[in-house]
């Protein structure tokens, strides 16, 4: 038990470090795309594009079992809940659909439904008011899962997840707790006989609205620089 | 205590508690203990002993000054966009402040056949990335596209007139792309929704301030 506590910080990295994180960092920035940063010492993952921040997570737990990686991108090939399948499918042919735009004369790039027909004339009572929210047929955040997995190119897998609801919060815990400690431990003894490499990370969000946005965010094919506790101080991963 | 102990069902109930127990933490032992031989000889062949004296650590230093003047400069000056698909959220950006937060209606992320299915479907989503706004219109005609009558059941007009609505996107229209808009909307209750197939709608009074904000270039962020 007292070797899971060997310390890791102890190794400062410093300078080439931090050189190796801004080249990365300046190779993903040259693109006109977003890529994240997870930064496990700080709880944090960063959205990020050209060098800017778009958004930010604070993880209220997030750890890490394996062996640490190098500094280098890495790409999201697939996700344990595919969007396609959360999708809705509309129907021309049926009546019925509120979403098919029997409304929708003057729509713009408007999907009209019953709301909108209703709600037409609201034009000077709504302005920039959050709605309450009723039903539309979109896919939305809230139809985000709130517990999923992640899997990044070169075998590292993150595991999302949020607070439970309370009726199946215990059953929930001990599931994982059992997998984190008895199945990992196993599975890290195989993956040292067979030489291959074992990352596994674990975050967890109390707000389970931040693991829908986090899956809504990050999409297949987005590139991720994931800092290892150990790698250096706080101040060489700053930009 | 030893009472409990002689009620033969704790007994057998310690017993496997404490054989799990073990078993738990030898396995978890041994699966750590690899873990950390691992990390400790990664961390040996990772780490750098540079001495701060040494030239190679002053060169060191001065790329990696020279690496955040390259990335600061990629980074957007002056004005700026920023979409959260997510929430639903306009930020209209200078530098690092923020200007403007508007409440918008972005992508609803349907699908919609296409009839003959010898075409992709069509997909509802708001383009993320990084875009720029490419012109600017007043007063902008909605050219329905072939969806729009499709989604509706109707035919596809075969002239360009039958195609156009006037009125529907507000008072003005910046175009990013691949038919995709900034633009204004009849329908206010849906701002804060996605509800729309791909555009970005926005309230008068937002959309007059970004309108005035942006130029042709001015670039838009989407996530």
């Amino acid at each position: 038990m007292f070797l899971i506590l060997q310390p890791l910080s102890d190794a400062k990295a410093g300078i080439a470090e931090r050189n190796t994180f801004l080249t990365e960092m300046l190779s993903l920035s040259e693109k006109p795309k977003q890529y994240f940063i997870f930064n496990i010492e700080e709880n944090k993952i960063l959205l990020m594009i050209r060098g800017i921040v778009l958004r930010e997570w604070t993880v209220d737990h997030m750890m890490f079992t394996g062996t640490p990686l190098p500094i280098k991108s890495f790409s999201l090939e697939s996700k344990s809940v595919q969007l396609a399948q959360l999708r809705y499918h509309i129907k021309v042919d049926d009546p019925s659909d509120n979403n098919n735009g029997s409304n929708n004369t003057n729509a713009g790039s408007t999907t009209a439904n019953s709301a909108d027909a209703k709600n037409a004339g609201d034009k000077k009572a709504g302005d920039n008011k959050k709605p309450a929210k009723f039903p539309l047929d979109a896919l939305e955040i809230d139809d985000m899962p709130t517990d999923y997995q992640l899997f990044i190119n070169g075998g590292i897998s993150i595991n999302v997840r949020s607070q439970p609801e309370a009726a199946d919060a215990k059953i929930k815990n001990a599931t994982y707790l059992l997998k984190w400690y008895l199945y990992n431990p196993i599975i890290a003894i195989k993956s040292y006989f067979n030489k291959t490499t074992y990352m596994k990370m674990d975050i967890f969000f109390k707000d389970q609205t931040e693991a829908q946005a986090l899956f809504w965010a990050f999409t297949e094919g987005t590139e991720c620089i994931i800092l290892f506790p150990g790698l250096g101080d706080k101040d060489d991963f700053k930009f | 205590m030893i009472a409990i102990f002689k009620n033969r069902f704790f007994l057998i109930f310690s017993i496997i508690a404490g054989a799990l127990l073990i078993i738990v933490m030898v396995t978890e032992g041994i699966g750590y203990y690899m873990l950390a031989q691992k990390r400790t000889s990664w961390m040996k062949s990772n780490s750098s002993e540079i001495n701060p004296d040494d030239n190679s650590s002053k060169e060191l230093e001065k790329q990696n000054e020279n690496l955040v003047k390259k990335i600061k400069k990629l980074s957007p000056t002056g004005f700026y966009i920023i979409v959260d698909t997510a929430k639903n959220t306009l930020y209209l950006k200078k530098d690092n402040e923020i200007i403007r937060k508007a409440v918008v209606a972005t992508g609803n992320g349907n699908v919609l056949a296409e009839p003959s299915g010898k075409k992709k479907p069509w997909i509802f989503d708001t383009p993320r990335g990084e875009f720029a706004v490419k012109y600017k219109i007043n007063k902008p005609t909605w050219i329905k596209p072939d969806w729009a009558f499709i989604e509706e059941g109707e035919e596809i007009p075969k002239t360009l007139a039958d195609r156009a609505e006037a009125d529907v996107m507000g008072e003005y229209a910046l175009g990013f792309g691949k038919g995709f808009f900034i633009h204004g909307t009849l329908y206010t209750r849906l701002l804060g929704r996605n509800a729309t197939h791909g555009c970005v709608r926005v309230g008068d009074d937002d959309l007059l301030a970004v309108n005035k904000a942006s130029i042709v270039g001015t670039k838009i962020f989407i996530y």
